[in-house]
């Protein structure tokens, strides 16, 4: 391109110019944005909502199922048969043929066990995972891990942090920043351990890090301010009292010498927010409990039971005293009002007498393979089937949009973490004997929003140990036996469909459906 | 009788005699508090620790003279400070769920708890001094035209505002505090509450002690 004589462009010319201008710019483009993007923090991401869904965008829902103790995958979904397992089998944790059950179109399995006493306590355990497998397998993923600490808190944390992988969040964490901003109470956690420690992110909005709720059946007391406290004044009174006294905190000489304090600034945004959980009626649509006089005297003080009550008191009968059934019944109530969209429940440490069997929980739950591994495995993973599929039978049976059809399920994913595995070996041919802590593992993860019917990785039957997997492609990877707790912290959010710009996460496209 | 032990009789007497004989009064009009002129001096570091539910529980009932164990029971029965609320107020529950330490931050329902736990200890305080007069603690001889304060800012009102706040502060009211909470009777009455003068008792003691100054230290 040459300018003409007097300077000036041709008609030819010109256009050439402009079609080399707007290819630069096409090209340019994307270039100068990618700079733009590898120079944003994650922080100025956030600020810019790049992780926030536009108001009204539907919300997904995180349960994570603590299975604390140490839930075996190979008591469960990649168990082994002895006839697999060549001649090691009879030293290592594989179980009769007949024990391990294969699902039509599926490679998950399910184990049958029969026994006559539960370690060292005299009750018979039998249990089949074989119908909760035939009715999930669609909506079932393992993925295989090696953990990095056979500490039981540690790995509990590590399990719902990915080691860290994200600065340190919890899953819990991220899906209320994500999903929960407008809720009253995005992360509510009802785990033990590790299962209920904060992540070590100190960024976060206040609200995103999670309420601790011990007693599940009685917290929704505490969600209104007076209702329920037998003479206490009338709403328009107790107005006029936190007025009075807002207007003073602000005014007093202890409040003006305190006011650049965090704790008073938290303290005074959490009163704020308080009136909101009130105006939403929590105090009643939480309250799973019925009107009991004398032990739980309801309408004597004013009080009511949930509407979705009885509904749940009659899928989960027995949530006053089984913590773990009480939890599942919050966890619902949680969803259903969208009081928060991640919830923590598990089984915790301690025996809990009762039931139809004379136990809900054993000492110290999956950790009770230390006294008697296949026992404690089985009686625990029919515990965690259990509650779940009760869990999820409410959810499927409560809409979520009337105009796509979806129910609360389709919109819910179950990650049931746990603490690590357990070693494999055992006397030759024992069929009850002890186990220890071991990094080789998997987990299950449950949703319509995960790759259905799918193991990612896999189990050598000679060792009986657990291999990798390629997080992106899904490619099992024989022999790979490399911590992966960031694949599977980025799995999960990655089938949830999480906004991960500027997180530094591995790819886990694998887990998507 | 010994010189001694006569002294001792006499002392004794002196020291018992006025106390039995001792008239419930209303509360002085207390020596009030000037607020400061101008801005007050930020605390630098601003450490502030919330009290947790046994210093709560066992300031309220101090302030109030309430049994430790009757301040607040959820349904009349569980103990708000010890098992419902425990968490929430910033407890720990080690033999259960394995909670060894409080995360050390207030969470979102801890002023609602905090709440409730005044709400509890007022109403049995104001209940008890009403019902019984002659015994009364902090609400004594305040004068009520029916229902109603009958001097909403007369002395024994002042004083009882005064009291209130020596015992949950520990300081005497600034003058701001007390006119504020002469106005919030005035405001209960024009709600037209059927009760105004028994709910202003219930919403001054609630306000002074769910104050920050009174929850935080």
């Amino acid at each position: 391109m040459s300018l003409r004589k007097d300077g000036r462009l041709s008609r030819r010319e010109a256009l050439k110019a402009l079609s080399m201008a707007a290819a630069g710019s096409t090209l340019l483009g994307p270039l100068l944005i990618g700079c733009r993007q590898s120079v944003e923090t994650p922080e100025s991401r956030e600020k810019l909502g790049f992780r926030i869904d536009p108001l009204g965008s539907k919300p997904k829902f995180l349960v994570v199922i603590a299975a604390t103790g140490g839930a075996s995958i190979v008591d469960s979904f990649l168990a082994v048969r002895e006839s697999e397992g060549g001649a090691n089998a009879i030293r290592l944790n594989t179980f009769p043929d007949s024990a391990v059950q294969s699902v039509a179109g599926s490679r998950l399995r399910a184990v049958r066990f029969m026994g006559s006493k539960l370690g060292s306590i005299p009750i018979p355990v039998s249990t089949d995972q074989l119908a909760f497998v035939q009715k999930y397998a669609d909506d079932m993923l393992v993925a295989t891990s090696i953990g990095t600490s056979v500490n039981h808190t540690v790995a509990q944390k590590r399990s719902i942090t990915g080691n860290a992988a994200w600065k340190g969040r919890t899953l819990q964490e991220c899906v209320a920043l994500q999903w929960g901003q407008g809720m009253p109470l995005p992360n509510v956690n009802m785990a033990v351990g590790g299962y209920g420690e904060r992540g070590t992110d100190v960024s976060l909005p206040a609200a995103m890090y999670a309420e601790t709720v011990t007693s599940p059946a009685l917290w929704p007391l505490g969600l209104d301010g007076a209702r329920g406290i037998l003479g206490a004044p009338s709403a328009d009174i107790i107005a006029l009292a936190r007025k009075a006294r807002a207007d003073l905190d602000v005014q007093s000489v202890f409040g003006q010498t305190f006011a650049n304090s965090e704790a008073m600034k938290r303290w005074l945004a959490q009163r704020e927010g308080g009136a909101g959980l009130e105006a939403q009626d929590l105090i009643t649509r939480l309250n799973v409990l019925p009107d009991l006089p004398p032990q739980v005297p309801l309408s004597q003080y004013g009080l009511g039971s949930s509407p979705d009550g009885a509904r749940v008191r009659q899928v989960l009968p027995d949530f006053f005293n089984d913590p773990f059934q009480g939890q599942a019944a919050l966890a619902f109530l949680l969803i259903k009002y969208r009081v928060s969209c991640a919830i923590t429940i598990g089984p915790d440490f301690n025996v809990k007498l009762g039931g139809t069997a004379g136990l809900y929980n054993p000492p110290l739950a999956f950790d009770f393979s230390h006294n008697d591994h296949r026992s404690g495995q089985a009686f625990m993973w029919a515990r965690i089937m259990s509650t779940v599929d009760k869990l999820i039978s409410l959810l499927k049976s409560e809409p979520f949009d009337a105009a796509t059809g979806e129910s609360l399920w389709d919109r819910t994913m179950i990650y049931v973490a746990t603490d690590f595995g357990r070693t494999r070996s055992r006397p030759d041919n024992a069929m009850q004997f002890g186990s220890g802590h071991d990094l080789n593992n998997g987990f299950l993860l449950m949703s319509p929003m995960v790759k259905g019917n799918t193991i990612l990785g896999g189990v050598d039957p000679l060792t009986t140990l657990t291999y990798g997997f390629d997080a992106a492609t899904g490619v099992a990877q024989p022999g790979k036996l490399t911590s992966n707790e960031p694949d599977i912290f980025s799995g999960v959010l990655t089938a949830m469909g999480a906004d991960l710009s500027g997180s530094g996460l591995p790819d886990a496209s694998a887990f998507r459906a | 009788m010994h010189r001694n032990q006569l002294l001792f009789v006499t002392v004794l007497a002196l020291g018992i005699g006025p106390s039995c004989a001792d008239k419930v009064t209303a509360p002085p009009d207390p020596e009030l508090l000037e607020p400061p002129s101008g801005p007050v001096a930020r605390s630098a570091r601003g450490n502030l620790r919330f009290k947790g539910p046994e210093r709560i529980n066992q300031d309220f009932a101090a302030a109030l003279e309430l049994r430790p164990d009757a301040v607040c029971l959820e349904l009349g029965q569980y103990s708000c400070t010890g098992l419902v609320h425990n968490v929430a107020l910033g407890g720990v529950d080690p033999y259960g769920p394995g909670l060894y330490e409080s995360s050390g931050v207030t969470a979102s329902t801890t002023p609602l708890a905090v709440e409730r736990v005044a709400w509890a200890a007022c109403t049995q305080r104001v209940d008890t001094d009403l019902a019984t007069p002659a015994a009364s603690v902090i609400f004594r001889e305040v004068p009520l035209t029916g229902k109603k304060l009958a001097s909403p800012d007369g002395a024994e009102v002042r004083g009882v505002i005064g009291l209130l706040t020596q015992r949950v502060l520990l300081r005497n009211p600034y003058r701001n505090e007390v006119e504020r909470y002469v106005r919030l009777a005035k405001d209960i009455e024009s709600t037209g509450n059927a009760e105004p003068a028994r709910a202003w008792m219930q919403a001054v003691c609630f306000a002074i002690l769910t104050s920050t100054e009174s929850v935080f230290y």
